[in-house]
């Protein structure tokens, strides 16, 4: 059962400028986006810087207003509430960022910001239906590998992976069901990243979250991930299951990324895939295909009609003209 | 690999910074070889010393900040850079030794235009005439692959791509064709496939000129990729060097082989990865004995200690800095 449903969504930012500031071009961010998120299940989105993973993020959150299309939580589409009725799925719904410093209030300790959180949530009483303010921050903060005595200290005192730990616990503080991770492991060290990884992990399997993972790292996402979109320039160019992602990569630019990613070994050195072509601007994106300017495969097709995303196979969806020919579904 | 080959020998680099909780030692005792047409990769954890070490070769940590102990050696061309005067070092910078960063903007000029900034490099290294130097220029773009090279001599660094600002840099440092070009972290920001284009930039300059590389990275991805010779640093001081193949399928140094662990593996079903638990020490707060001894599986009595000190294994080539290393 799907407990995110995301159907159609298209975010595009203005940019104004020139005479009387008016809108002069537009960002296609987000680009006719859909998809569901199972219960219990980790969605990865992947793509490289500006493809639109935190504005797909933000928007489902509604951080951010859609240009169009519908995000629907547990059968209840978001987008029609208003600001009180969305607060109980804003509890439901919780994001952990990149930059642990910049969403921590560096004016209060970790115990204050955590109990602001939990009091605000608490109305109906449901997170601390079985253990007091106090004894509940204790037991958050030892899920998350940190020490009772921490909620007395300032964000500044801690180290990156710990801070991310701090940013876990704030968006686990209030029994969130579904939590959007926006690079979550980006900034820190191998050694920490996995501390971090298995963290998330265990807490994902202890609390049955729903999580929707967003990565530029292809090797994170598919060893953290059950399922992964590909996304390239606003659109999702591939959707596949995770684990074997180098057996099943169909659409030409997850394969250049896999190819363009250093081996872990020595003895497998390639050739790196490099891509030609220009990366085209968000403000001007290409009339057909987004992949066409750099795309190896490309044909006159690709330049004026835009692949659609189709089932390739039971569990596989790829954007490409090239490759539906070759495999329609069976 | 033959010793005299070895264009930069650093010996004993020890660097210090005053700050207002008293000196600490950044870089302790660090010793090694750069030879002609290698890539040597320097890695370790934020924190460890690779960003002052590739400083402290090029000289460019503030003076009233930082110094170097009495015995610390930066051999290069028969000169003791760690102690030579300005006038000399700015011969050897740019001309013999280029360095780029993580992030190009700190070393590109924000008020002048890329050509301008080529220029600048050919006319201190080229005995170029206007016209000349301007054709090179655009040479120099068209090598290292920038999309549009003719409009971007007019442009600004701020105009530019994180990738295009750094494919500046290796033209700048192309412009000079510098025995040693020490890259800190160079794709770090960038995005993979922009990443592949940069490594791919920097393999053609060391076949072509035959410069040899110090490629400072957290990433052993990229090591793997492209290293020849591997340098692991860890809280300051170098705990492992070996070959790059020795290194991934026989690390010595606990520490080495944590980290290889770390890393996710594509392809193989990992249900969770090995992490390495803490974070690395303090400098105001080193451990007694071995640096690595608080997160080390394998830790001993011996280990909390005594220092370890460095020493060389079966060949030359490899060291490590352990009590106990690995097989
Ligand atoms: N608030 C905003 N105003 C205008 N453009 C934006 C805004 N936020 C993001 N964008 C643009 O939308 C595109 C997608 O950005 P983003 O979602 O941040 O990508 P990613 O997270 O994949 O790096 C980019 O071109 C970015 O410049
Ligand atoms: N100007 C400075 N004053 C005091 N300590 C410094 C200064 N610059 C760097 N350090 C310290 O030196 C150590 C090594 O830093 P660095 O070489 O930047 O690490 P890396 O590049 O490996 O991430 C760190 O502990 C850092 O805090
Ligand atoms: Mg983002
Ligand atoms: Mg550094």
């Amino acid at each position: 059962m799907a407990l995110i449903k995301v159907s159609q969504l298209v975010k595009h930012f203005p940019k104004r400028g020139g005479f009387l500031n008016r809108v002069i071009a537009k960002v296609h961010a987000v680009n006719d986006v859909s998809f569901e998120i199972h219960a219990g299940e980790t969605l990865g989105i992947v793509g490289e810087s500006g493809c639109g993973k935190s504005t797909l993020g933000r928007v489902i959150m509604r951080l951010l207003d859609p240009t169009s299309g519908s995000i629907e939580f547990d059968g209840q589409p978001l987008q029609e509430l208003s600001h009180q009725q969305m607060m109980p799925f804003r509890r439901k719904m919780q994001m952990v960022f990149q930059d642990p410093n910049s969403s921590l209030n560096p004016r209060l300790t970790i115990g204050a910001m955590l109990a602001e959180g939990i009091r605000f949530h608490n109305r109906s009483g449901y997170i601390l239906k079985d253990q007091p303010l106090d004894q509940y921050i204790d037991s958050l903060l030892s899920k998350v590998g940190l020490r009772a005595d921490d909620k007395s200290k300032y964000p500044h005192e801690f180290s990156g992976g710990q801070r991310q730990r701090i940013g876990i616990a704030r968006a686990l503080s209030v029994k969130p069901d579904f939590l959007v991770a926006d690079e979550p492991v980006s900034a820190l060290d191998v050694s920490v990243q996995a501390q971090v990884l298995n963290l998330m992990q265990d807490l994902r399997d202890d609390l049955s979250l729903t999580i929707l993972f967003i990565s530029h790292d292809l090797k994170v996402v598919d060893h953290f991930c059950d399922r992964m979109l590909v996304m390239y320039l606003g659109h999702v160019v591939e959707e596949m299951p995770c684990k074997q992602v180098h057996q099943n990569a169909l659409h030409p630019y997850t394969q250049a990324l896999l190819g363009a990613n250093p081996v872990n070994d020595p003895d497998e050195r390639h050739e790196l895939t490099v891509l030609d072509g220009e990366v085209p601007s968000p403000y001007d994106p290409p009339l057909g295909c987004p992949f066409v300017t750099r795309c190896p495969i490309k044909t006159t097709k690709c330049e004026s009609e835009n692949p659609p995303l189709v089932q390739i196979n039971d569990q596989q969806k790829v954007a490409c003209w090239e490759v539906s020919a070759e495999k329609p579904h069976a | 690999m033959n010793q005299e080959q070895a264009i930069l020998r650093v010996r004993n680099l020890s660097t210090c910074f005053r700050t207002d909780r008293g000196d600490v030692t950044a870089v302790d005792r660090v010793s090694f070889d750069v030879f002609r047409g290698e890539t040597l990769g320097i890695v370790g954890e934020s924190g460890c010393g690779k960003t002052v070490t590739s400083k402290s070769i090029m000289r460019l940590l503030p003076e009233h900040l930082s110094y170097f102990k009495q015995d610390s050696e930066i051999l290069f061309d028969g000169k003791n850079l760690a102690f030579a005067k300005e006038k000399e070092l700015r011969q050897v910078r740019g001309n013999d030794i280029a360095m780029i960063f993580q992030e190009p903007m700190t070393a590109l000029n924000p008020v002048f235009t890329v050509g301008w900034q080529l220029d600048e490099a050919l006319k201190y290294h080229t005995k170029l005439d206007k016209a000349g130097r301007k054709k090179r220029a655009l040479e120099m773009l068209k090598l290292v692959e920038m999309p549009n090279p003719e409009r971007r001599l007019s442009e600004y660094p701020h105009q530019l791509s994180g990738g295009m600002r750094q494919r500046v840099m290796i033209a700048i440092a192309l412009c000079c064709e510098p025995d040693v070009l020490i890259a800190d972290e160079p794709t770090t920001a960038l995005d993979v496939t922009i990443q592949a284009q940069i490594l791919r930039l920097m393999e053609d300059l060391k076949k072509r000129v035959g410069t040899a590389i110090v490629l400072i990275t957290h990433d052993l991805g990229v090591v793997a990729q492209v290293c020849d010779r591997v340098l692991v640093m860890y809280a300051g001081q170098v705990v492992e060097t070996a070959p790059v193949r020795q290194l991934f399928h026989q690390p010595s140094h606990p520490y080495t082989k944590a980290l290889l662990d770390s890393l996710p593996k594509p392809g193989v079903h990992q249900d969770r990865l090995t992490a390495i638990e803490g974070i690395v020490p303090s400098l105001f707060d080193l451990p007694s004995g071995c640096r690595f001894s608080d997160r080390c599986a394998l830790c001993e009595d011996q280990c909390r200690n005594e220092p370890p000190q460095i020493q060389t294994l079966d060949s030359p080539d490899c060291s490590v800095r352990c009590h106990f290393p690995l097989q």
